[in-house]
């Protein structure tokens, strides 16, 4: 999927080859007490581009799960997300979780996303391929527009960027804190990148 | 007795001197208020001095054995004038005492002797009286210092002493950092199990 | 401004031999003072909020993993000369680090010897996303803390002060450091915990930890006769809930 991406990119601007790149994405659930009972997750097995497979899972109410994502553009620092809040903190939260707060949090799912990272005049394209173990996932673009830091314009440069390449339909997915509804003038951080990134890698956990 | 002159003249010196302490001793006594115990004290005080070296003195210049006061002998000087002076001469030369003083005298040497440890005896006596009629313990303040309404009164004491006697009951080490582990303050913090007595170093398993 | 790396709690993840003492405050500046000659040079002193959380889940019966108090810290920016910083003090935007102290060891040795587990957050609703995790406030508390380095010993000189309980306040529960003369000491009797303590990075490396038990048992023994630094009851320093 992604040399037949990266060839459309081809065909309508001159990409820059400019490395590779890597993702992890780990997705916990909180524990549930002994004595309810889950259904288990069913998964698809066929590729899709970004679409969320039928994945339903009996969640403590209050669906609580939480994500982490290690990301190269931002590689000192994991960004952690939960459905109430989103933080960026120490690599070393990993460990504190595993190894200390295990009655709280038990891990579910692991991803890893491997790919090529292209320049298209403003534009970084990164393309990825998603497995979860050995079963290939899907595929993951993420395209970062360098110039504007307001939102709101942002957008709309993307989209016509995206449009244009006349990929195969897939999940555009530019979600800002408000979920939606954008401030007037909301400048981006690194949040707002980590946000999309769970919300599309969490592939429908948690409903 | 080396210079009989010189002693006699000394010891006159010291007689003078008892003399003028009891006369002060005595008037103190004879004015219309007693005067406070202090000057009482230190008139007391100066009588007992002088006549304690008065009798120092005594014995020492003209030591006991040795030496009756009758024994002494005086005479004129060559030079003394003891033709035209022979009323004066005599005057001098007598030794017999004024009837009164003989009187003193006599009565003074036929007394019975003083026992002493009766004296004593008698003073200590006196002394518990008054110290029974007191209250040494209850009232910490004079009875002018309890009518001003003294709170308490300042002695002095360096501060180190002051704060070691109101010593503030502490929390202990291990309550303190309970605390700062868990937050929960050390007044709810439910016992240590036994064998965790503090210092008793690392635990042995 | 992220703290400078010697201070305290800057370092995430350690593993930590320590001996303690307890100073009554009126000798707290002598002490201070002998081992700012000691180390030969000036205490570092500041001001630490600490936000202490208890799991909400009770345990469960028969689970076999434990629970635990978790810490948030952060550093109280100095008052202003009026008394107040701009603005107040917004618990919120506050820079605060994670800590988890586990419980110390058993053990022969002359020191008291415990994990310690940290990340500090970076953007984001810092305390938004511990309510996430499962925890619940506790307590909150200050600390002023001046520290002094000597080789691999971190000394620590501490008193635990608590602010006026105030309930109007948004966010009242979380305390407010401001006025820092409101602060009171937890102990009436205002004393302060002194603590000497090594950092290695891993429990398992033999020889760094024979190296810091040895350099604590020389410190001590260097300020024998002004205080005596002892191993601290082990269940005092206990983090696991229930």
């Amino acid at each position: 999927m992604v040399p037949l991406l990266a060839d459309h990119l081809g065909k309508c601007h001159q990409p820059l080859y400019t490395g590779k790149w890597a993702l992890e994405h780990r997705l916990l659930q909180k524990t549930i007490p002994s004595g309810t009972s889950a259904a288990s997750p069913t998964t698809s097995s066929s590729p899709s581009n970004n679409q969320s497979p039928q994945t339903h899972q009996q969640l403590p109410a209050g669906g609580n799960y939480m994500q982490y994502l290690d990301l190269p553009h931002y590689p000192q620092r994991l960004i952690v997300s939960t459905p109430s809040a989103i933080v960026t903190l120490d690599r070393e939260f990993e460990l504190l979780v595993r190894s200390k707060l295990s009655a709280l949090w038990s891990p579910r799912q692991t991803l890893r996303g491997e790919g090529v990272v292209y320049e298209v005049d403003d534009f970084k394209v990164r393309i990825a391929n998603i497995m979860q173990g050995d079963v290939w996932k899907g595929v993951l673009v993420e395209v970062e527009y360098a110039p504007c830091s307001t939102l709101a314009v942002a957008e709309g440069v993307i989209r016509g960027f995206v449009e244009g390449l006349g990929w195969p339909a897939g999940r555009f997915t530019f979600v800002g804190k408000g979920g939606g509804k954008r401030a007037e003038g909301e400048e981006w951080s690194v949040l707002d990148t980590g946000r999309q990134y769970c919300e599309v890698l969490r592939m429908g956990w948690g409903g | 007795m080396e210079n009989p002159q010189r002693s006699l003249e000394s010891t006159r010196a010291r007689f003078d001197q008892l003399v003028s302490a009891l006369t002060a001793f005595s008037n103190a006594l004879r004015t219309e208020q007693l005067p406070p115990w202090q000057t009482l004290q230190s008139h007391f005080n100066v009588l007992s001095s002088t006549l304690d070296s008065l009798s120092h003195a005594l014995v020492q210049q003209f030591p006991p054995p040795q030496v009756n006061a009758s024994a002494l002998v005086s005479y004129p000087l060559p030079s003394f004038p003891a033709n035209s002076q022979e009323l004066l001469l005599s005057t001098l030369l007598n030794k017999k005492l004024n009837s009164t003083v003989q009187d003193w005298t006599l009565k003074a040497l036929n007394a019975p002797t003083v026992n002493n440890d009766d004296l004593w005896d008698r003073a200590r006596e006196i002394v518990q009286e008054q110290q029974e009629e007191r209250n040494w313990y209850d009232d910490i303040y004079s009875l002018e210092e309890r009518e001003a309404g003294t709170e308490g009164i300042e002695t002095g004491i360096s501060e180190e002493k002051q704060e070691k006697e109101e010593a503030i009951p502490g929390l202990k080490l291990e309550a303190i950092l309970r605390f700062m582990e868990t937050g929960v303050a050390p007044a709810d913090q439910p016992a240590l199990p036994m064998a965790a007595m503090p210092g008793t170093g690392p635990m042995k398993r | 401004m992220p703290p400078p790396p010697h201070l305290s709690f800057a370092q995430s993840a350690y593993h930590e031999l320590s001996l303690y003492s307890h100073i009554p405050a009126a000798r707290q500046p002598q002490i201070l003072r002998v081992i700012s000659g000691i180390t030969g040079m000036l205490p570092e002193t500041t001001l630490e909020h600490h936000l202490v959380y208890k799991p909400k889940r009770p345990r469960q019966l028969g689970q076999n993993m434990e629970l635990y108090y978790l810490q948030l810290i952060s550093i109280v920016p100095e008052e202003q000369k009026h008394g107040e910083v701009e603005g107040g003090y917004d618990v919120k935007s506050q820079k605060w680090r994670m800590r988890l102290e586990d419980v110390p060891e058993p053990t022969r040795k002359p020191v008291t010897s415990r994990n310690v587990l940290g990340a500090g957050f970076g953007e984001g609703d810092s305390l938004g996303l511990v309510d996430s995790l499962g925890f619940m406030l506790q307590t909150n508390y200050f600390m002023t803390v001046s520290t002094l380095i000597h080789n691999n010993i971190i000394i620590t000189l501490s008193q635990v002060l608590l602010p006026p309980t105030s309930h109007a306040a948004p966010n009242a529960q979380y305390g407010n450091p401001y006025p820092t003369s409101g602060l009171q000491p937890l102990d009436p009797a205002r004393s302060w915990v002194l603590r000497a303590a090594v950092r290695v990075q891993s429990h398992q490396d033999l020889e760094s930890i024979n190296t810091g038990v040895n350099e604590l048992k020389g410190f001590k023994e260097l300020m024998r006769g002004m205080c005596g630094l002892e191993v601290v009851e082990r269940l005092a320093l206990d983090t696991r809930v229930r």
